[in-house]
This record gives structure tokens, sequence and C-alpha cells, in this order.
């Protein structure tokens, strides 16, 4: 094909005159800029997770002070699997900085196929059996409180946990949604490219 | 580094986003940045354009991964485009029709062609996508011909 050589004279052509609009110095900043960013980011997740963690262990462990041995067996399943879900978060955030980008097309979508799917072990399943021990280890905890207070606030206090819960749920589900169809197109991607 | 190939990866960058510049000059800037933040790890086992290849390949694959599934309607996107398929060109400029015609051609397609176009050898491309010398011959047979359809109104 003749032509495919004269569109690949205009191709090299057409190269002339591109020049970057920004200067080497100016794209190293935005670079560090991007990369602090992120960090930031990353960081302030773990912390908010971590600061609840505490938070939730002194309420639990020392202002409630529990003494009936359901109740320390549901502060322990909290606590338990609410930290487990915060070392998953960062097993995951360490494994999404380690990804490549400078390796071959084919090996960058494997790796990331195996990203997505830990993302979505740890956003789907990991984060359900999380919120399904929390609420486990939370109705644990009632016949306790129920000894203490009245039973309109105890429908509150249940209220108060379980409409959250709700909308919690249904926005994992909606992030769960998204990385599912990352997925796919990756998947879409690899089959494309191994065509 | 920086100067030296930002031709190279705009242009990519430009036949992979069917010409669309503002789209084009982003990807670049990430692959750039990409390129500083991996400089460290660059080991001269390739050429310094063949790394920045890949890096250009797989930040236009990142891009399209995020593309693709916010707009649900993403496998048959992946496919090779329809012929109705509309490009921001009015097709009058020998690369503005290039760039028409590459949009008809699935994305991955359009970087294949971007390769072959900046006279990078089957070798090379196979080493930069991972995939076998066969597949690529195989790959750039079925993009000629389709980009001849395409130019042809065939």
């Amino acid at each position: 094909m003749n032509e495919f050589e004269s569109l690949k004279a205009g191709w090299i052509d057409a190269r002339t005159g591109m020049t970057p609009s920004l200067s080497a110095t100016q794209l190293i900043e935005r670079a560090q800029r991007t990369n602090r960013d992120s960090l930031r980011f990353q960081r302030g997740t773990l912390l908010i997770l971590v600061v609840s963690f505490l938070m939730m262990g002194y309420l639990l462990l020392f202002y409630f002070g529990f003494r009936e041995t359901l109740s320390h067996l549901g502060v322990g399943v909290m606590l338990g699997f609410f930290l487990l879900r915060i070392i998953l978060e960062a097993y995951s955030i360490q494994k999404g900085r380690a990804k490549d980008y400078d390796t071959s097309a084919t090996d960058t979508l494997d790796q990331e196929r195996n990203y997505l799917k830990l993302r979505l072990r740890i956003h789907g399943f990991f984060t359900y059996l999380t919120l399904g021990m929390y609420t486990l280890g939370f109705l644990l905890l009632l016949p306790e409180f129920s000894r203490y207070i009245s039973s309109f606030w105890m429908a509150a206090m249940v209220t108060s946990y379980f409409v959250p819960g709700i909308v919690l749920t249904l926005i994992i589900r909606r992030n769960v949604q998204k990385e599912l169809r990352e997925l796919r197109v990756v998947v879409a991607l690899s089959e494309n490219l191994a065509e | 580094m920086y100067q030296a190939h930002y031709g190279m990866v705009l242009q990519l960058c430009l036949g992979f986003s069917e010409g669309r510049e503002d789209q084009a000059k982003d990807l670049t800037q990430e692959v750039f940045i990409r390129v500083w933040r991996k400089l460290d790890t660059f080991r001269e086992e390739a050429s310094a354009k063949t790394w920045i290849y890949r890096i250009t390949v797989n930040t236009c694959l990142n891009f399209l991964k995020k593309q693709k599934s916010r707009d649900r309607k993403l496998i048959e996107a992946l496919r090779v485009r329809s012929d109705t398929a509309e490009t921001p060109t009015d097709g009058t400029d020998q690369t503005e029709v290039l760039y028409a015609a590459m949009a008809k051609l699935s994305e991955i397609d359009r970087l294949v062609t971007g390769l072959v176009l900046d006279g990078v050898s089957q070798e090379e491309i196979a080493a930069i996508l991972g995939i076998t010398e066969g597949n690529v011959r195989v790959k750039i047979h079925r993009i000629k011909k389709r980009l001849q359809k395409v130019i042809h109104h065939e």
C-alpha cells in the first residue's frame, strides 16, 4: 500500500512545530504537586479510618464500661473487623502505588486486572463482611444497653444505626459497580489486544 | 528527554483521541509525569523511545478504562467503530483525514497505527504491547485494509 507510505510521511511532517506548552520545570512542579495530593488523599483516608477506630475503641472499651460477656464479645467483633478493614485498605493502597506503567501493555493490563480484583474483594466481600459483623457486634451490645436506657431511646439508637447503615451499603454498592465496570473494560482491552 | 519526545507522544495521543487536541495534550502531560516518576527505574535495556512508547500506550489504555467505565457502554465501544461515528474534523487536511479514519478503528488499533506510522518496527511494537510478532503482523494487515476502506469510503 503505497498510500500508507504517504500517510507515514504526512504523519511525520505533521509533528513539526509541536512544542510543549509547559517547560520541563513547570511539568516537574506539576508532577510533584500531583504526587503530594495523591499521597495526602491516601493518608487522609487511612487517618480518618484510624481516628474513627480509636474513637470507637475509646467509647466501647472505656466510656460505656460494658460488664457482660456478650457485650465484650460484641466489642471484640466490632473492633476486630474494623481493624481488619483498615489493614486491607492500607494493603490495597500499597498495591496501588506499586503499579507499573512502563511494562508492556499486556503486563500492565494483567497487573491492573489483578489490582481491580483485589479492590473488588476488599470493597465488595470484605466490606460487606465488616458491615455484617459490625452489625452483629452492635446487636450483641443491645441486651446490656436495654438495662440502662428506655425503650424509646433504644429504638432511637437502633434506628440511628440502621438508617446510615443502609445509606453506606448503597454507596459501597455503587463503588463496587464502578470497579466492576473498570474490570470489565480491562478484560475487554486484554481480549482486544490478543485478537 | 521531554523536549525531544514531546511531539512523538502528542501525535500518538492525537491519533488515539481522534484528533482531539485538549484530550491529547492532557494525556501527553500525564505520560511525561509518569516518565518523571519512573526515571530512576529506567534501565537502558530498551531505548528511551521504546520506554516512552510503553508508558504512552499504558496511559492511553488507563484513560480508556476510566472513560469507558463511566459511560457504561463499554464492551461494544472497544470493538471496531461504526463507520458513522462522528469525529471532530471536517477532513480537509491530510492529517485530519487520517485522524478521522483512525477514529473508525478500535482504540488499540489506533495506537498500533500510530506506532506503525512512526516507523516503529514490528518487533518493537510486539514488545511494547506484549504480544507476538505474528499477532502484530495480523493487526497491521487488518488495519491497513480497514484504513484503505475508510479513506476511499468503500
